[in-house]
C-alpha cells in the first residue's frame, strides 16, 4: 500500500535509473506501482474515469519519451503526483474556460467508492456516518486526508505535491479527524463494562 | 465523551498516517488510559482506516494492453531501435528535439506533451470512432497510424481519423501542419482533408501546412506523387504534384479564421493585397537542399527555419514554436525582416539572436512577450 519506507525509496531510485536506461520491464513496474493510484487521484479531481485515465496516460507517455532526462527528478513519486495534479488542473481549467488553481476550494473532491470489506468490525450505520463525515470535509482537507489514507503518502510528500507546508498538512489532518469524530459523536454506543461482563 | 482535545487528535492523526514517533505514541497511550470514549472511537476508526483497499484496475482493458498502448504512443520507443539503418539519422534528430523540448519544459511545464488518442463516439455513426491527436502550442507529436504511416505533427495542430481507417480507406483530417511518410498501398489511397484542399497519395512523403489562422494552405512533396483537389470542386480541380514541388492554395478571405482581432485586420489586409481568393500556385523547390534545411520540412528535424520573414510573420511561427504570445508595440519593428534558423534555443535566446540583426527591445512575462523599439 504505502511505498514510502526507506527501502522502497531506494527501490524507486533504482527503478528510475533503469527506466532512464530504457529498461521496459522497469518502466512497466513503475507503471504498475502508480497507475491505479494516480488514476484515482486524477479522478478525485476531474470526476471522469476516461479523462482521468487519459491524463495519467499522458504523464507516463511523457516519462517514457523523455526517459533519458528523468534522472534529474529528485522524488519520482512526488513528481508523478504533481504532474498528474497539474494535468488535472489544466483539464479542469480548459473545461471551465478559466484558470483553476490550488487550493482546491472550488472543486468538489470525489473520493473512491468503497465496498464494505467483510473484515470490518463496524456496523453499517457507523460506516455510513464515517463516509458522510469524510465526504463533508472541505475540499483541500478531503484531498489531504485521501492522499494519506488511500495512497499511504507521508505528510512531507503530500506537502510537496500540494505546495503547502508540513504544518498545514498536520493541521488539516487534525481538522479532518476532529470533524469525523464530532460527527460520530452520539452514534458510538460504547458497550458498558457491566453488560460486557454479564455476557 | 471528550472531543475537545486537539492534542489527542493530532497524535492520533499522526499515528494513522504513520508519522508518529515512539514518544508520541507513548504520549497518546497515556491520554487514552484516562479516556475510554476516545479509545473506543479510535478502535472503530482505526478499523475503518485500515480497511482501505489499494485501487484496483480502473480500466476495462487489461493492464497489459494498457501498458502496450502507452509504449506505442511514445514517439521514441524500443522498436525503433531495431529499425533499418536508414532511419537512424532521422530518429536521432528527432530525439534531439525531445531533449530540447525538455529544456523548455523546465520553464513552462508541460512542453513536449504527447496527447493520447482521444476516443469520442458520435451519435450518428456509433461504429465510426473518431481518433483525435493534438499537438499543443510549444509541443510536437510523432505518431504511427494503424497502417504504419508515420506522421509528425507540428505545434498547435490536430489530426483526426476514424476507426475504419485501416480496413477500407485511409482518410485523415488535418488542422495545422504535419509531415506524412505514407506506407505504400495502391488499393487504399491515403487522403488528407484540409479546409481548402484534399490531398490524395499512394505512398510518399510530404508536408501539409493548413493553419486556420493563416491565409494559405501549402503542400510540399518530398518524394512520390500526390494529387491535390479543391474541397469544394473535387473533380475539376485535380492537380498532380511532383517531387520537390510546393503547392500553395490561397483561401477565400472569409475562410481565414482569426482568433484575435489584431491578427484579423493584419491578415485580411495581407490577403486582400497579395492573394486572389482560391488561387492555386505551384512553385519548384531548390533542387540542392536537403529535407533538414528546407523551410517546409526543417521543423521535422527540430529546426525553425525562416527566410526573409517579416517580424510579424516570424512572430506567428515563434508563438507556436515556443508556446508564447507575442505582441508588438511598434509597427516599424514588426516590419523588420529576418532570415535564420532556431534549433535548441529557448525564446529568450532566440530573441537575443534576433537583436543582433535588428535593434529592438523585448520583455517576457510568463508566456507573454512584448516587443517594442529600442
Amino acid at each position: 500500500m504505502s511505498f514510502s519506507t526507506a527501502d522502497k525509496k531506494d527501490d524507486l531510485q533504482h527503478l528510475k535509473i533503469r527506466v532512464a536506461e530504457g529498461d521496459e520491464p522497469a518502466f512497466r513496474k513503475l507503471f504498475d506501482l502508480f497507475f491505479a493510484h494516480l488514476t484515482q487521484f486524477a479522478f478525485s479531481l476531474v470526476k471522469s474515469k476516461e479523462a482521468a485515465i487519459e491524463l495519467v496516460d499522458e504523464v507516463f507517455i511523457r516519462i517514457w519519451n523523455n526517459r533519458t532526462t528523468i534522472l534529474v527528478i529528485e522524488n519520482m513519486k512526488v513528481y508523478l503526483y504533481k504532474a498528474t495534479k497539474n494535468a488535472a488542473l489544466n483539464y479542469l481549467s480548459r473545461k471551465a474556460e478559466k484558470q483553476i488553481h490550488e487550493p482546491f476550494d472550488d472543486i468538489q473532491i470525489q473520493l473512491k467508492d468503497e465496498h464494505n470489506p467483510e473484515s470490518l468490525m463496524i456496523t453499517n450505520e457507523i460506516l455510513i456516518k464515517i463516509h458522510e463525515a469524510v465526504d463533508a470535509l472541505p475540499p483541500r482537507c478531503k484531498m489531504i486526508f485521501k492522499l494519506i489514507r488511500e495512497d499511504g503518502l507521508k505528510y512531507k510528500e503530500v506537502a510537496d505535491i500540494l505546495n503547502i507546508s508540513v504544518k498545514t498538512v498536520d493541521a488539516q489532518m487534525v481538522i479532518a479527524v476532529g470533524q469525523i469524530k464530532e460527527k460520530l459523536k452520539g452514534h458510538l454506543h460504547m458497550p458498558s463494562r457491566k453488560n460486557f461482563q454479564k455476557n | 465523551m471528550n472531543f475537545s482535545n486537539n492534542r489527542i487528535t493530532e497524535l492520533y492523526a499522526k499515528k494513522l498516517a504513520g508519522e508518529a514517533s515512539e514518544t508520541e505514541l507513548q504520549e497518546l497511550q497515556e491520554h487514552l488510559r484516562s479516556n475510554p470514549d476516545e479509545q473506543y472511537f479510535q478502535e472503530i476508526f482505526s478499523n475503518w482506516w485500515d480497511s482501505r483497499q489499494t485501487p484496483g484496475t480502473v480500466t476495462n482493458t487489461s493492464q497489459d494492453e494498457h501498458f502496450q498502448y502507452i509504449i506505442q504512443q511514445s514517439a521514441y520507443n524500443a522498436n525503433e531501435d531495431a529499425a533499418p539503418v536508414i532511419n537512424i539519422r532521422k530518429r536521432r534528430r528527432w530525439v534531439s528535439i525531445a531533449a530540447a523540448a525538455v529544456l523548455v519544459g523546465a520553464i513552462s511545464f508541460g512542453a513536449w506533451k504527447f496527447s493520447p488518442v482521444k476516443k469520442t463516439e458520435t451519435a450518428a455513426a456509433k461504429q465510426l470512432q473518431e481518433n483525435e491527436i493534438v499537438a499543443k502550442r510549444g509541443t510536437k507529436s510523432k505518431l504511427l497510424l494503424p497502417d504504419g504511416t508515420q506522421v509528425w505533427l507540428n505545434s498547435d495542430s490536430k489530426l483526426i481519423y476514424n476507426s475504419s481507417f485501416d480496413d477500407t480507406l485511409r482518410e485523415v483530417t488535418l488542422d495545422g501542419e504535419a509531415y506524412f511518410d505514407v506506407v505504400k498501398d495502391p488499393k487504399r489511397p491515403f487522403i488528407v482533408h484540409t479546409s481548402g484542399i484534399n490531398i490524395r497519395v499512394l505512398g510518399t512523403a510530404f508536408n501539409v501546412k493548413s493553419y486556420a489562422q493563416e491565409a494559405t494552405i501549402e503542400a510540399t512533396l518530398v518524394h512520390g506523387l500526390i494529387e491535390v483537389e479543391k474541397t469544394n470542386e473535387p473533380k475539376s480541380s485535380r492537380i498532380i504534384l511532383h517531387p520537390n514541388e510546393k503547392l500553395i492554395f490561397s483561401k477565400p478571405i472569409s475562410k481565414v479564421a482569426a482568433k484575435e482581432p489584431d491578427k484579423e485586420s493584419s491578415l485580411t489586409a495581407a490577403g486582400g493585397k497579395e492573394l486572389k481568393p482560391q488561387l492555386i500556385s505551384i512553385n519548384p523547390l531548390p533542387r540542392n537542399s536537403t529535407d533538414s534545411n528546407r523551410i517546409e520540412t526543417s521543423w521535422v528535424y527540430g529546426k525553425l527555419l525562416f527566410e526573409g520573414d517579416s517580424f510579424r510573420d516570424l512572430a506567428l511561427k515563434m508563438e507556436r514554436w515556443f508556446n508564447v504570445k507575442i505582441s508588438f508595440k511598434n509597427n516599424k519593428v514588426s516590419n523588420y525582416r529576418f532570415g535564420g534558423v532556431f534549433e535548441n534555443e529557448n525564446i529568450e535566446e532566440a530573441l537575443n539572436y534576433l537583436q543582433m540583426v535588428h535593434a529592438f527591445h523585448y520583455s517576457i512575462k510568463g508566456n507573454d512577450v512584448v516587443i517594442d523599439k529600442k
